[in-house]
Formats: structure tokens, sequence, C-alpha cells
């Protein structure tokens, strides 16, 4: 999915990347709202999004929750040497390693036989906050979040911890000092 | 696996699956009963051999659903059973548990908080059990027994059927195994050092057992309890239309 505001911008990557051939689907969204609905209708493997949304909630939403492989921040500027990084002043050559290697190590990582089990930093404070007592309501009120985002870091909050009810969520962050025993309704 | 028959011998039985001699306790019947079959022993007993049966398989084969077999006993006679086993998970299951996680804690010189934890985990969920049991007791079973009387006896019950409907019972029948298979994901995962293996090895090893008893307990509800009040409920219903 290609998501720079830049109308001319996004054209251009959308033309760079169909020169490259590669066998995927090419998304264009100018703004977060379009992209949040993309990512939840179809498999997003990577996002190259513009340098204006890196500090957006929003787009942090976007890339917790939607799961993509891999995410590129786009700049009209060189920007010091990220991987992570894509600009305007790329080769042709440049720009087909960084995006081939990123969906490559996506499909590395489909193929690892254990699931991720680290929680993310954004799913530790949801841990944090039900085990403090919070509906799912408060925890997306709390955090910003649409409900939806809340029940999918909840979802896979279960998925890797393989934790399911409040209670046994609430022990779990006592023992990894997230709350302490005098906070917890235990 | 064979399905259990009134002509099956006992100890047969037994002696392919052990965990049957904890089912046959909640009908009185302890080891040393000899060289018979389950039909001659329900004689001796006084037990309803089909009833027995369908406990017997249900508790073998998770898919057994005995839909034949559905009117052939009471639902008194499977309440008095569901009871039995409530008896057993709050007198003795549960307080052995507690005993372990206790000696568990207690053991540990310094003190490790976070057994202390899991101590208090435990406790909540004996208390969600204890809710969930005195529920059914104090409100599903009474209304189940009520239904069976008026089944049986429709000339003596003026009155139409209550609100409370066995749709009711299966929204709010809690999850309490969801807890459980919490607290031994925790024992097993992250149960923070140090700790008496050996007394950890012996609580997971319970809280399987309790498991499996009480997911067997919950089939018997849902796959043999529920669906003959349903049909109960159906009947009533279109005799007093």
């Amino acid at each position: 999915m290609i998501l720079p505001q830049s109308h001319i911008i996004r054209l251009g990557l959308r033309q760079c990347l169909a020169d490259l051939n590669l066998p995927v689907k090419i998304f264009l969204a100018a703004d977060l709202t379009t992209a949040t609905d993309l990512s939840e209708n179809n498999d997003i493997q990577l996002i190259i999004a513009g340098e204006e949304f890196s500090d957006d909630a929003g787009f942090h939403q976007l890339v917790t929750s939607g799961k993509p492989e891999g995410i590129f921040l786009f700049s009209e500027n060189h920007l010091p040497g990220n991987e992570q990084n894509l600009s305007l002043f790329m080769t042709p050559v440049e720009l087909a390693a960084k995006i081939k290697m990123m969906l490559q190590t996506g499909k590395e990582n489909e193929n690892m036989p254990t699931p991720e089990k680290e929680l993310s930093k954004r799913e530790k404070e949801v841990v944090r906050l039900l085990a403090l007592g919070a509906s799912n309501k408060d925890i997306a009120e709390k955090l910003n979040l649409s409900l939806h985002t809340a029940l999918t870091h909840r979802k896979n909050i279960i998925r890797k911890l393989g934790i399911k009810t409040a209670a046994g969520l609430t022990v779990f962050a006592i023992l990894n000092g997230m709350i302490t025993l005098e906070e917890a309704n235990l | 696996m064979r399905t259990i028959s009134t002509e099956t011998n006992l100890a047969d039985a037994i002696l392919q699956n052990h965990n049957l001699l904890r089912v046959i306790g909640r009908f009185d019947i302890q080891p040393g009963f000899g060289d018979v079959t389950v039909g001659e022993i329900c004689h001796k007993k006084d037990i309803d051999p089909v009833f027995m049966v369908v406990i017997l398989n249900s508790f073998l084969d998770e898919s057994y659903f005995p839909a034949h077999d559905l009117t052939g006993f009471s639902l008194k006679q499977l309440v008095r059973y569901l009871q039995k086993t409530h008896d057993y998970y709050l007198n003795h299951q549960i307080p052995y548990i507690q005993e372990l996680i206790d000696r568990l804690c207690s053991g540990q010189q310094p003190e490790n908080p976070g057994l202390k934890v899991v101590n208090r985990f435990f406790a909540a969920y004996c208390r969600e059990l204890n809710d969930h049991i005195m529920r059914e007791e104090k409100v599903t079973f009474p209304y189940v027994l009520g239904i069976e009387n008026r089944f049986n006896h429709p000339e003596e019950s003026e009155t139409g059927i209550p609100d409370y409907t066995i749709q009711h019972y299966e929204t709010e029948h809690d999850n309490v195994e969801e807890k459980l298979n919490d607290l031994k994901n925790i024992m097993i995962k992250y149960l923070p050092q140090p700790f008496d293996f050996d007394l950890v090895n012996r609580i997971t090893a319970e809280l399987y057992w309790l498991e499996k008893d009480l997911n067997e307990h919950s089939r018997i509800e849902d796959k043999i309890m529920i669906p003959k009040v349903r049909m109960m409920e159906t009947e009533l219903k279109l005799n007093r239309r």
C-alpha cells in the first residue's frame, strides 16, 4: 500500500513498483481512513507511508493492527542510512533491492515454525490497562483506538500469551512488573 | 474405543480407562465390586442402568450423544449425579489443590511474592467456581426438576411454565474452564523461581484432573440435561395451546 499525502509521489511510487514487475497488488491511499479501510479488507504485506504520518497515532494503530510485514517511510529528503526509509532521490536499483528484501523477509517470517510471542509496546499497555480493570471500551478511549483495534490487540495478546481472562492477565502483569499487587483487583 | 453397554464387564471397562473409577464412585460403587457386568452392579445398587451407561460412555467419548436414550432415564437422577460431582469439587478436589498451593507458598524462604499472586488467583477462581455451582444448585437444578415434575404430572400443575427457560441457563453458563486454563498456562510458562518443583508438578497434574472432570461435567449438562429439558419445555408449551 502506498500512503504519502502527495498525489504526485503516490503515482510516482506506483509507477516505480509497477516497473519492478512484482507479483503483488498495489493499493493507493491518500489518508489514514482510506488506508485503514484497505488494511482491514486486504492482506497488506508492505506499507510505504509518507514521513508526515510517522508521528500520527492513527498511523501507529494502522501498522500494529493490520500487521503488515514491512513498513517504509518515504521522505522527500535523503534520510540517514536507515533500512526502513525510502527517499525521493533513490535509484530504481536501490528501490528494487529494498522492496524485494522486505517482501522476502516477510515470506521468511511466514515460514517460521514458531509464531511471534513477544508483546508489542502497545499490547503491553493494553495488558496493563486490562489488569487494572479497564474494559475494552475504556482501553479504546484511553489509548485513542477504535474498539475494533482494541479487540484486535486483545486477540493478539491471547494468541501470544495463551491467557484469556482478565484475572489471568492481571497475574501475568504482576509477575512481569507491569502493575503491583496492591494496584491489582485480584 | 468400544461403547459400554449393560453387558460390559465393569472391571474390563475400568482396566481400559482407570478414570472411570472416579465416575462409578459417584454412584457409590467402590473397588472390590467383583466380576460383574454394568447391568448386574446397577441391579445390585439400585441404579438406573440406562443412565449409568449414558454417563460412562459420555465420559469415555467426547462426541457421544445418546439421542435415543434421552427419554430412558429421569432428570432427577441426572441432577443427583451432577450434585455429587459438585460435592466432589467443593469438598475434595479444590481443598486438596488449595492445600498444595498453600504448601508451595509457605515452603519458600525467603518468601516468593510471585507464588502468592498465583495463590490469590486460585482463590479468586475458587470463588467463581463456587458461585457457578451455587447458581446451578439454587436456580438451574430446581427449575430442571420442576419441569420434569410438570411434564410427568401435567394435571397437578395449574400455573404456566415459569419465565426462566433452559435457554437462560445456556447463555449464563459461565466458562469457568477458561480461568482454569489460564492458571495452568501461568503455572507452566510464567511461574517465577524459586519454588518446589515437585509440588508444582503435583499441582499442575491436579489442575489437569480438575479440568478434565469439569469439561466432562459441562458436557453432560450441555449434551444430556439441556436437550432433555428443552424437549420437555417444547412439549409442555405445545400441550398448553
